[in-house]
């Protein structure tokens, strides 16, 4: 398949939201487990360390670090705000503290800075304008890592849904050769 | 898939031939040397024994969480820079805390070192500040052991024209170049280098009774659930264990080198999760990596068994 077929088969399988090729066998059941107790416990208080604004404020947030362009996934497709619930329950949960201070303080700006109710309800050059007057904190620091991490990492950790972070950088999780793009031929490179 | 193993089993209190410290890259190999030989061998490993099917690629639990390597919260390092600085709190060395060591989840690298290598002290002269040497051996000695590891173990790879001579090939060809290898190859040869493929112990065909590598990129760090990969987990270990002379012990943490009143080691203390154990051998080995392995000699309490295991020390940290 070439690049660009590939590709658009890709973008197809992402719109189909299909878990397909690049599943991981080892752990999808875990994955399946795990997004079916999500889905059971989602209600409207599906959230473990994270309240209900506070998830709202996540997912605004996490995709404005990594946004849906051109109808690819983002961190919102991706479930980042499940990864980053999950992380404060369990092995994150020291965190638990600066994410609501951080959460809090983007809502206080947001009313500072454009008389806004909430984060949530800005326009996104306005929630980019509030990023950029905190993208040195640790908090900030914090959100972006976890973002990047619950956009890619196995969706067993709760994000990474239907592997749409994979399907964004066109990761195809198979075990088997691929041989080097272009045109390779070792013995006329040596001969050179 | 796991094999069945005639396993031996030995109580704690059993006196045994050899204690071996470790079950990795060193540890994994001599067992199966002594198994093979008719000695019984007991081997202590700090991991738990994993199976393929707990070989995932969770890059998440094995990079950000250390799932399968040492814990710096139970197991703190610190490191600093010259003697008069302060040490610090830091994840200076990282190993595989697993049934086959960092042995388990190695790249797979597999040069020779060179000649040189062997005697660079008296060649090219000393470091001032350190104590290099030449090593007691040379390469030609110890050329038969290469060739029998990459033979027992499994090593693909084709010969370079700066190698050192070899009695015989490797027993497999390469592993095809990738993308990366690709440009680094041209970039090289641009140059005027002359880039080889990188010996590597994993099966670029079926060998041994274990497949050929399904090129899932997940080496350095992950263990192979394939096989492909030979490490000690999958080669000698097995075969250690099928004498039915080996017990791998894992969830085995080695305390301390015990020492009897006349200064002769006689085994080791260890802890196995639930309480503290002795297991007895005149002969133990330390096969951990480095500096844990500085950390065993230094529990040794007596002086003579102290400054003789600090002579071999010096030996193995010129070699590590």
């Amino acid at each position: 398949m070439d690049l660009h077929s590939r590709r658009a088969f890709l973008r197809a399988a992402a719109a189909a939201g299909a878990a397909w090729s690049a599943a991981d066998v080892i752990s999808i059941e875990d994955a399946l487990a795990w997004s079916a107790g999500q889905a059971a416990g989602q209600g409207r208080g599906g959230f473990t360390a994270l309240s209900a604004g506070e998830a709202e404020t996540v997912v605004a947030l996490s995709s404005r670090i990594i946004p849906s362009v051109d109808k690819r996934p983002g961190a919102q497709e991706a479930g980042v705000v499940f990864f980053v619930d999950r992380a404060l329950a369990t092995f994150n949960s020291r965190q638990r503290k600066m994410y609501a201070e951080g959460l809090r303080d983007v809502n206080r700006r947001a009313a500072d800075m454009f008389k806004a109710p909430a984060f949530t309800k800005l326009t996104a050059a306005q929630q980019d304008e509030v990023i950029r007057a905190i993208d040195k904190t640790p908090f900030f620091q914090a959100i972006r890592f976890d973002t990047i991490v619950g956009t890619f990492a196995l969706p067993t950790w709760g994000g990474n849904r239907d592997y749409a972070g994979w399907h964004l950088i066109g990761l195809e999780h198979q075990p088997r050769f691929q041989p080097p793009f272009g045109a390779y031929d070792v013995e006329a490179n040596r001969r050179k | 898939m796991e094999q069945s193993r005639a396993r031996a089993r030995f109580a704690p209190a059993d006196t045994v031939d050899f204690v071996i410290v470790g079950s990795g890259a060193a540890g994994g190999i001599i067992a199966k040397e002594l198994a093979t030989a008719g000695f019984s061998v007991v081997v202590l490993e700090q991991g738990p024994r994993l199976t393929e099917k707990q070989f995932d690629h969770d890059e998440f639990a094995t990079f950000m969480q250390g799932r399968w390597s040492n814990n710096p919260a139970t197991q703190p390092q610190s490191f600093r820079a010259s003697p008069s600085a302060a040490a610090e709190t830091a994840l200076a060395a990282i190993y595989g805390r697993l049934v086959g060591g960092s042995n388990a989840h190695f790249t797979g690298n597999f040069w020779r070192m060179r000649p040189l290598d062997f005697n660079e002290a008296s060649v090219l002269g000393g470091v001032p500040g350190t104590a290099l040497a030449d090593w007691p051996i040379t390469y030609e000695e110890l050329e038969p052991y290469y060739t029998k590891a990459e033979w027992e173990l499994g090593v693909s790879g084709e010969p370079g024209p700066f190698d050192p001579p070899r009695s015989k090939p490797y027993p497999m060809p390469s592993l095809p170049n990738k993308s990366s290898g690709v440009l680094f190859e041209k970039g090289a040869l641009a140059l005027g280098y002359h880039p080889q493929p990188t010996p590597l112990a994993i099966n670029s065909r079926y060998y041994n009774g274990r497949p050929a590598c399904q090129h899932c990129g997940f080496c350095l760090f992950f263990m192979c659930e394939f096989r492909s990969k030979s490490s000690t987990f999958v080669t000698t270990l097995p075969v250690a264990e099928a004498t039915g002379r080996c017990e791998v012990r894992p969830d085995s943490y080695v305390a301390r080198i015990e020492t009897n009143s006349e200064g002769r080691v006689t085994g080791v203390a260890y802890f196995d999760g639930k309480s503290k154990r002795s297991s007895s051998a005149p002969g133990p080995w330390c096969c951990a990596p480095t500096a844990p392995n500085h950390r065993a000699c230094y529990s040794i309490r007596s002086p003579r068994a102290f400054r003789t295991a600090s002579l071999i020390r010096a030996a193995w940290s010129a070699s590590t």
